[in-house]
């Protein structure tokens, strides 16, 4: 039996063995010899069309594709979107705990605003706010978590961390620079007529959270819970308008960079103890009071001392003395 | 000739060879990793099948729906076996096609254009 797969083979092999013996070549040979390579030649013809038409069919999947996974990525954030595309992020039901940032922001009056506004108006304002804060949101690296109406929840940490201290202090200045932002926009839209200023709450926390793929099988949420997010969310009911109000865990990580100042305490639903917060004040580099500010963190030594902040410098002068005698 | 049955997988086509019956079918995909070890046998069989001495006519029914190059090399083979089995005895090619891929028609004419002997019908099929 021919093995038809091996066909070319054969008459190669034919070939070659009968150029070896250096015999004329009779014309019956000859002819089988052309008939195979019209064959072949018409094989490879089909061959090359194939492969034509699928490079063609394949571009045009390529840009279906592509086309999708541009309306897909507006859905996430884009920290998970790249997680989910390199294969980082497994989609299945799947939590790990880990410290993370978090933030949340509400528009004050914003109910107000929806019973006063047009519909169209009112989708406009949204818009732009939450385009505005979300640019910012991605510059900082933040995952956004989700829109609840002119509420924002912002988390760091996952699935990318730069470190626990960086993604707090990076969660510190998007705030910061959101509100900045905010007085743009409350510019803009008060040009535009809109009788009420817009307002922003932002409370950030850092502590143990779960995060990763809440649901069922069918239909995932890639979020966080936890009492730390029940936290931000009370520090941002407890912040003054366009004020920023962050636990002692995040002043904590953000201290040596951030000026923040004392405020209350309050008390959080899960949480036994009274929460102490701290105002977000600004950058220490944009203020003078960053002159006679030190910090030091070394095995053995931890330092900070804030001469703007000294209530009683005998007692300081004598504490310092002390922890120098101890190396003496 | 006992029945030759290969069930589908991802990367091959279902083969449904029923010898007793003369019909030959070829459904789904194929694009598999060694093409000469998955058709191999099935050529093999279609040969011995052709040497047999028989008058009925026979069926070959292609429901393919992808197929990469070296299945296409395959299939050039197979048809060129088909049409010199035609010289001996009836034989139906149905190609099969969705009704919107273009490119599965295509293939089946330009495969129909090397058969002399055999009736090379395209049908196409839709979803319903």
């Amino acid at each position: 039996m021919t093995d038809l797969l091996s066909y070319e083979e054969s008459i190669i092999e034919h070939g070659n063995k009968r150029l070896e013996t250096q015999d004329e070549i009779d014309s019956s040979e000859y002819a089988q010899l052309l008939k195979a390579y019209v064959k072949l030649n018409k094989e490879q013809n089909r061959l090359i069309r194939l492969s034509d038409k699928s490079q063609k069919k394949l571009s045009v999947a390529n840009a279906k594709l592509a086309n999708f996974s541009t309306k897909l990525s507006k859905y996430f954030s884009p920290e998970v979107y790249n997680s989910l595309f390199t294969g980082e992020l497994d989609v299945k039901v799947q939590t790990q705990r880990k410290l993370l940032t978090i933030f949340f922001s509400d528009l004050e009056g914003f109910t107000e605003l929806t019973e006063r506004l047009e519909p169209e108006v009112l989708t406009e304002l949204l818009t732009h706010y939450l385009t505005e804060m979300s640019k910012i949101a991605l510059r900082w690296g933040g995952t956004i978590d989700k829109y609840i109406g002119d509420a924002i929840m912002i988390f760091y940490g996952d699935p990318l961390s730069k470190g626990e201290k960086a993604d707090a202090i990076n969660c510190v200045r998007m705030a910061m620079e959101m509100l900045d932002q905010l007085a743009e926009i409350r510019a803009i839209w008060k040009e535009k007529g809109l009788a009420l200023p817009l307002n922003a709450r932002m409370g950030i926390h850092t502590g143990i959270c779960t995060v990763g793929n809440f649901g069922s099988e069918d239909r995932l949420d890639y979020t966080v819970i936890g009492n730390g997010v029940n936290l931000s969310s009370r520090l941002e009911s407890n912040a003054k308008p366009n004020s920023i109000l962050v636990s002692e865990d995040t002043f904590l990580h953000v201290r040596s960079e951030i000026n923040c100042s004392k405020n209350s305490t309050i008390k959080v639903k899960g949480v036994s103890y009274p929460v102490q917060t701290y105002k977000v004040e600004g950058l220490f580099a944009d203020q003078t009071d960053k002159v006679g500010y030190t910090e030091h963190q070394i095995p053995g030594l931890s330092l900070i001392l804030d001469q703007n902040k000294i209530e009683n410098r005998a007692l300081v002068r004598k504490k310092i003395k002390e922890a120098l005698n101890l190396l003496d | 000739m006992e029945t030759l049955e290969i069930e589908a997988t991802e990367t091959t086509p279902e083969i449904n060879f029923d010898f007793s019956n003369h019909s030959f079918l070829f459904c789904g995909e194929s694009y598999p990793e060694h093409s000469d070890e998955f058709y191999r046998p099935i050529l093999e069989a279609i040969q011995r099948y052709s040497q047999s001495s028989s008058d009925n006519q026979a069926t070959f029914v292609f429901k393919l729906t992808y197929f990469n190059s070296s299945s296409a090399r395959v299939l050039m083979k197979l048809f060129e076996l088909i049409d010199e089995m035609g010289e001996e005895r009836l034989i139906n090619i149905e190609w099969h096609f969705h009704e919107e891929d273009d490119t599965m028609e295509e293939f089946g004419e330009d495969f129909s254009d090397d058969i002399e002997h055999a009736n090379f019908k395209l049908m196409s099929y839709s979803d319903d």
